[in-house]
């Protein structure tokens, strides 16, 4: 009797454990559901439409895709993404790695550089961008008056087609370099004492040491943050939306902002689904390396 | 600094004189990085305090000749930040709630009960971490415009926040693995003293999950207080929208503000997160560290 009513108590406890993780579940898996597993097969299913303002559909094939294959300012777009990239990685690239180093070496106010670099971060992306729209501005700017001073000529920065994106690699670094610096600390706070002293005993200089130690333990992380930077690139939106439009000449236009663009000023949902469609496959990609990635160093 | 442990150079390097001259080219050089950091960020202060017509002069002034602390009246005035930082709030606190209880419902659940099936449920979730954002707004506009099985159009109004909240793969990913950290003995316990699951979730798990939970607070706090884009496509009524969609269409797109009063409008908009970011910076330094890799 007893046991037979304590195995009857296991059971229903199973039982229970069972339905109560299912209800635990239920409201994320709905939220899932909604926004984001639903979204996805919808946005498939929308770039193959006519979507028209009333919000009736028809199936138009391929023909979304042929829209924007032959608009100019998607390949644009695209083009302006990889240059943007490249900007990044040959001036934004290094400097958090190597700003780290340093602050990981100073015998003082280490917290104060920290601090100091990481604000930016904290700020608004909106108070960010008109900040830097006043910095600028081509007579008016702080900018311009500071190239001044080493007598070098003004720039027309934002409004010359040729320095517009480059000067919104160069916000976009201001911004970003101190959170991503702050990650590189973490890890460079994480590399053994023994490997240095090691190293030392073992005769080798600085520069041995940084190259042999300090630079491969740092490689997996600055693996993963080359596709954060990617990443992060291909959806630059608020930013140029708030300072440029895309222009001068569509040359600080991004794949985000032509989406929108579609969206909710051609009131082409088709077309805007379809190039999202495009946007999501590059996304995936990069963000499954980042993931393989990722785990290998954790 | 005494916990700081030893790095590249070491302090024998540091008595030889050519290592001494790098080491002070090193520290100059985090001096320029740090003002040029945060120089920006005080030329919005000093703008703001300058007369409307010293900060049209030509070459700027670098330091103000008067300050003018009347233009923060001015746009105080003018412009009704009470309104938009209570819209921001309440904004903020809705997705809080809704964010941080059902994801961590859901971590607990995948963590301790496992229910069958529950891998297959967090490879959906996860799946969520391979499209980031903004680049679902048309989809998330088309479905808010009429939610699928209810038919209600939640564009401009804060539900298109806060129901959406729930979805977020990345704090999941993060509880679960806080809450794998909790040994199963300890919930397992408590299950058979006849505690249910949901007083164990409260009394057990919860307590120990203060510092993690601090953490998202924070990051929410922070992200919805600095978002823009999508809070601008979703909330067109100008009496509805969070401050910063507010400070850029009703100051910086009116014709109403000078630049000083936008300089000012942006000063106080940036002074919460900072004051959050300095009174809890070790929650964020841990968030950091924690996420492993989200900044």
């Amino acid at each position: 009797m007893a046991s037979s009513e304590l195995k009857n108590q296991g059971m229903s406890t199973h039982l229970r454990k069972k339905v109560v993780g299912y209800l635990l579940l239920a409201p994320a898996v709905i939220s899932f559901a909604y926004f984001v597993w639903y979204p996805l097969l919808l946005t498939f299913v929308m770039s193959l439409q006519k979507v028209n303002l009333a919000g009736s559909t028809s199936f138009v094939g391929l023909a979304n895709f042929k829209v924007l294959f032959a608009d100019p300012v998607f390949g644009q777009a695209w083009l302006n993404a990889g240059y943007f990239t490249l900007l990044a990685l040959v001036f934004g690239y290094l400097v958090p790695v190597v700003i780290a180093v340093l602050i990981n070496e100073v015998r003082f106010g280490q917290a104060f550089f920290r601090i100091s670099i990481y604000l930016p971060k904290v700020a608004p992306s909106v108070a960010v961008s008109i900040l830097w729209l006043w910095l600028f501005d081509p007579s008016l700017g702080l900018l311009n008056t500071i190239l001044g001073w080493f007598k070098l000529p003004a720039s027309q920065w934002l409004l010359s087609s040729t320095t517009a994106l480059p000067s919104l690699v160069l916000m976009s670094t201001w911004a970003g370099f101190g959170g991503t610096a702050i990650i590189y600390l973490a890890s460079l706070q994480g590399i053994p004492e023994a490997l240095y002293e090691a190293a030392e005993i073992d005769g080798a200089n600085i520069w041995q040491r940084a190259w042999n130690i300090t630079l491969p333990e740092l490689k997996p992380v600055m693996m993963v943050m080359l596709i954060m930077q990617l990443l992060g690139t291909m959806q630059v939106f608020s930013e140029p939306f708030i300072m440029t439009g895309g222009g001068p000449n569509n040359a600080t236009m991004t794949i985000l902002l032509l989406i929108y663009r579609y969206a909710f000023t051609y009131m082409d949902m088709g077309v805007a689904s379809a190039a999202s469609l495009l946007l999501f496959v590059v996304l995936a990609v990069l963000s499954f390396i980042y993931f393989k990635l990722e785990r290998r160093t954790a | 600094m005494s916990e700081r442990g030893r790095t590249l150079i070491g302090d024998q390097d540091l008595k030889k004189p050519a290592i001494k001259v790098v080491y002070g080219i090193m520290i100059a050089l985090l001096v320029v990085v740090a003002v040029a950091t945060l120089f920006p960020l005080l030329w919005v202060l000093i703008s703001s305090v300058k007369s409307s017509a010293e900060i049209f002069r030509v070459p700027p002034t670098l330091w103000p000749e008067n300050f003018h602390w009347g233009t923060y009246l001015n746009v105080w005035s003018k412009f009704n930040f009470m309104r938009y930082f209570k819209n921001t709030i309440v904004l903020i606190a809705g997705i809080w709630l809704v964010q941080l209880s059902v994801t961590t419902l859901a971590a607990y659940s995948l963590s301790k009960l496992k229910p069958p099936g529950h891998k297959l449920i967090m490879f959906g979730f996860l799946a969520a971490l391979m499209v980031p954002g903004l680049a679902m707004m048309i989809p998330k506009y088309v479905i808010l415009k009429s939610l699928p099985l209810f038919g209600w159009n939640l564009l401009d109004s804060y539900w298109a926040f806060w129901l959406p909240a729930g979805a977020n793969a990345f704090n999941i990913l993060l509880l679960k693995t806080f809450f794998d950290g909790i040994p199963d003995d300890l919930v397992d316990a408590a299950t058979i003293d006849g505690a249910s699951e949901l007083r164990c979730f409260w009394q057990i798990v919860l307590p120990l999950s203060k510092p993690i939970l601090a953490t998202l607070t924070i990051f929410v706090f922070l992200g919805v207080w600095n978002d823009f884009m999508w809070p601008y496509i979703v909330i067109t009524t100008t009496e509805k929208q969070p401050l910063m969609v507010a400070i850029y269409n009703s100051v910086f797109k009116s014709a109403v503000f000078a630049q000083n009063d936008i300089m000012a409008a942006i000063t106080i908009a940036i002074i919460p997160p900072i004051i959050v970011f300095f009174a809890l910076q070790k929650h964020i330094t841990r968030g950091i560290t924690l996420t492993g890799l989200k900044g």
